[in-house]
């Protein structure tokens, strides 16, 4: 089936020159710190937080985003932090293109790779990895320092390998976030 | 399973979907197989249930939609079309898929729909054969073996004497089978540099999920590196690992005398664990029936199982279950299958492995991925998503009994060739559900990568568009059905779909006569005119298949 046209209020998302598209009603702390790559869409009540950085350095890019993502209403993204040597802190965090993660989910991972799905009120733990071409079911627990290698679906709680995703998932995903963009359009009022 | 045995109505309301139907589905494979590859073919199904059971990387099944549903395709419908011998490429082609002798094929399509077809993401389409092929007509073969948890690639070579495990600092917890990290005592201490001193039994592994802490058992490292050696030697030295060595030597002797050709290939030989009697039990069973020979000497165990009275008592004083592993965490450790929580260890963690399919009839390469572990590109990857026209349903009227209903299908064209498609709706349905296609026949515009940056301005060029086609843009074209359903329950059709395009020939294709081409060539154009250095030649191609798609569930009028 076709995707349905999402019709939102042009005076509730601005769009950036390379066409991203940003909720007024998302949390958005430390934006000096985060970027977008482009085409990626932040629904109502997402929250990233790009304020928690690395103690003692200056500006740093704390979050970023590829290109035609796609962060459903309340998610939260946050960089994943630890005690190295004595010293809490903050780590940077890397999401590659084409990953939509869904309604509810938190996530603390080092790296979610290209063509990744997250579902709804998934955890993704800290320092966790999630490789290219990946699928996190609906309501999953990915616990802490979690390798996510490529083609798998993770579910459950902790997350267990359960399938496999077919060698076209590459193209499948990426033709959804194109497609999902492209249904993401202003209401004409 | 629930979906199937449930009756209609109740309980899981079926979504739309479109289903593409692989010929070993269809009752005419099963003649099909047969002629064509004899019986290798069986045997090969045979061969790969076993790697599948038995493998380290179990947990490769990528159809298990398709295989978890319940009933057999009606087998006894295979005998029923008559097979005359092929005389021409035509004449065989049309056999696959005859679309008025077909009761059976709808037979089999309607009742039991996830066992025959499945979503075009999950097939391959065999360029040779010109046959969509499901994973179940596709034969894996191992590429590389890596470890999930730190991605390095293992060296076939080691792979059998690390047993299927990775040998590096990656260990799963024996309580939650998740990943067990290295800690230190001492907070300030994360960095291990060799020289270092340390205070002994330092480190240890912990769990991020249950916390489960190797102290617990009183396991500790002296240094964080190179566990897996360690715990391989303390595996090693276990009874049963010893025994299970003795006798896979014992029977090895018998195998290299008389060759396992036709039972095991001997790369399956090293994916049985340790300590897995039921495997083993399986090897001999299965030399035995092939050689029909008992030759084999009698073999003396050098453990004597005592009859264990003490763990007996154990297990009858406990009070909880806690206090004892699960069926689960027991065969996690077939080496040692303890009873007591404190005896569990930490395992190393299995490897997995990337694999390349081969079609099952003409052993051409289907998919054939990257070497390296890490890398998600493929060399050879002809699936067929990138070869068929991806029907999807773009737009759909809720269905009433003996009400029309309009949809819409949009069928969009992945090559760079225009295509032609011509459809026609089977009639063995049942319930027959009234299906009227308003345009039969047209025509795909090809892809072209430029459209992907000017979604939606496109529309066809003028003078082509043909009036009873629905819409047509960039590379899709869409039409419309309208569908009466004629009693209440999931509305699925069958229809059957004839794509025709000119493809691309390779030289190398031509060269090679033997190749069992089943295509329609009917006139290579521009066989003549062409030079030999640029290998473009083109041919027509006519590929032909079965589809289903469901609409979703009927809901009976309020008249009746």
């Amino acid at each position: 089936m076709d995707l349905p046209i999402i019709h939102y209020s042009k005076s509730e998302y601005i769009e950036t020159d390379t066409g991203n598209k940003v909720s007024r009603k998302s949390v958005i702390c430390g934006s000096q710190n985060i970027v977008l790559g482009g085409k990626t869409i932040l629904q109502t009540g997402s929250v990233i937080r790009g304020d928690l950085k690395r103690t003692g350095t200056g500006h740093a890019v704390v979050v970023s985003v590829g290109r035609y993502c796609f962060l459903s209403q309340g998610c939260v993204i946050r960089p994943p932090c630890k005690t190295y040597k004595g010293v809490f802190s903050y780590y940077p965090m890397k999401i590659g293109d084409h990953v939509i993660i869904g309604e509810g989910t938190i996530v603390q991972a080092a790296t979610i790779g290209s063509f990744v799905t997250i579902g709804k009120n998934c955890v993704i733990g800290r320092f966790a990895i999630i490789k290219d071409c990946c699928k996190i079911e609906d309501n999953t627990v990915i616990p802490p320092n979690t390798v996510v290698p490529s083609f798998s679906i993770y579910k459950g709680s902790p997350g267990k390998l359960v399938d496999e995703l077919p060698e076209s998932i590459q193209e499948i995903y990426e033709a959804r976030t194109k497609d999902r963009y492209a249904k993401f359009i202003p209401r004409a009022d | 399973m629930l979906a199937i045995d449930a009756p209609p109505g109740q309980g899981k309301t079926h979504q739309p979907f479109v289903h593409y139907r692989c010929l070993c589905s269809s009752p005419g494979s099963s003649a099909t197989a047969s002629t064509k590859s004899s019986s290798s073919s069986i045997h090969d199904h045979e061969a790969d249930s076993t790697a599948a059971g038995t493998s380290s990387a179990a947990d490769m099944n990528i159809d298990n939609t398709a295989a978890s549903s319940s009933s057999p395709a009606p087998s006894s419908a295979g005998a029923l079309i008559v097979r005359a011998s092929p005389t021409s490429h035509e004449s065989l082609f049309s056999e696959h898929h005859n679309p008025r002798s077909t009761e059976e094929i709808f037979a089999s399509g309607n009742s039991s729909d996830e066992h025959g077809s499945m979503s075009l993401s999950r097939l391959y389409f065999c360029d040779s054969c010109g046959e969509i092929r499901c994973p179940k007509c596709t034969q894996d073969e191992i590429v590389c073996y890596y470890c999930p948890n730190c991605l390095f690639d293992v060296p076939t070579a080691s792979v059998k004497s690390e047993k299927h495990k990775c040998s590096r600092n990656c260990f799963e917890c024996p309580i939650c089978q998740n990943t067990l990290s290295v800690v230190s005592d001492d907070p300030d201490v994360s960095l291990y540099t060799p020289g270092m001193t340390t205070a002994a039994g330092q480190y240890h592994l912990s769990c991020n999920m249950c916390q489960w802490n190797s102290n617990e058992i009183g396991m500790t490292f002296d240094k964080p590196t190179g566990l897996a050696v360690q715990l391989q030697k303390a595996e090693d030295g276990l009874p049963d690992v010893k025994e299970f060595g003795r006798l896979k030597d014992h029977l090895e002797k018998y195998f290299r005398v008389h060759g396992l050709k036709q039972g095991l290939p001997s790369s399956l030989l090293s994916s049985i664990q340790s300590g897995t009697l039921q495997s083993l039990r399986y090897v001999s069973s299965t030399n035995h029936k092939a050689q029909q020979s008992d030759d084999i000497a009698h073999y003396t165990p050098a453990v004597q199982v005592v009859e264990d009275t003490e763990n007996l008592e154990k297990l009858m004083s406990i009070t909880s279950l806690d206090e004892t592993t699960s069926m689960k965490q027991r065969l996690l450790q077939l080496q040692n299958q303890t009873y007591s929580t404190q005896r569990l260890q930490p395992q190393r963690i299995h490897l997995r492995i990337k694999k390349s399919r081969r079609c099952r009839s003409c052993r051409h390469i289907l998919v054939n991925p990257e070497q390296k572990a890490q890398a998600t590109r493929f060399k050879i990857n002809l699936v067929a998503l990138n070869q068929l026209p991806n029907i999807t349903i773009a737009h759909i009227q809720p269905m009433i009994v003996q009400t029309v209903s309009t949809v819409i299908l949009r069928f969009t064209n992945p090559r760079q060739e225009e295509a032609h498609v011509s459809l026609e709706a089977g009639d063995g349905a049942n319930p027959n559900h009234g299906v009227r296609i308003l345009s039969e026949n047209f025509t795909i515009a090809p892809f072209n990568e430029v459209w992907e940056y000017e979604v939606g301005t496109l529309t066809a060029p003028p003078g082509q568009a043909q009036e009873d086609v629905y819409d047509k843009t960039a590379n899709s074209t869409s039409i419309m059905l309208y569908i009466t359903p004629v009693a209440p329950g999931e509305v699925k059709i069958p229809l059957f779909v004839t794509f025709s395009f000119k493809a691309r020939k390779l030289q190398t294709e031509t060269g090679s006569p033997k190749l069992p081409s089943q295509l329609v060539l009917s006139g290579a154009a521009g066989r003549d005119s062409m030079p030999p250095a640029p290998e473009v030649e083109y041919v027509d191609k006519k590929v032909s298949f079965w589809t289903v798609i469901g609409f979703g569930d009927a809901v009976p009028t309020l008249s009746s």
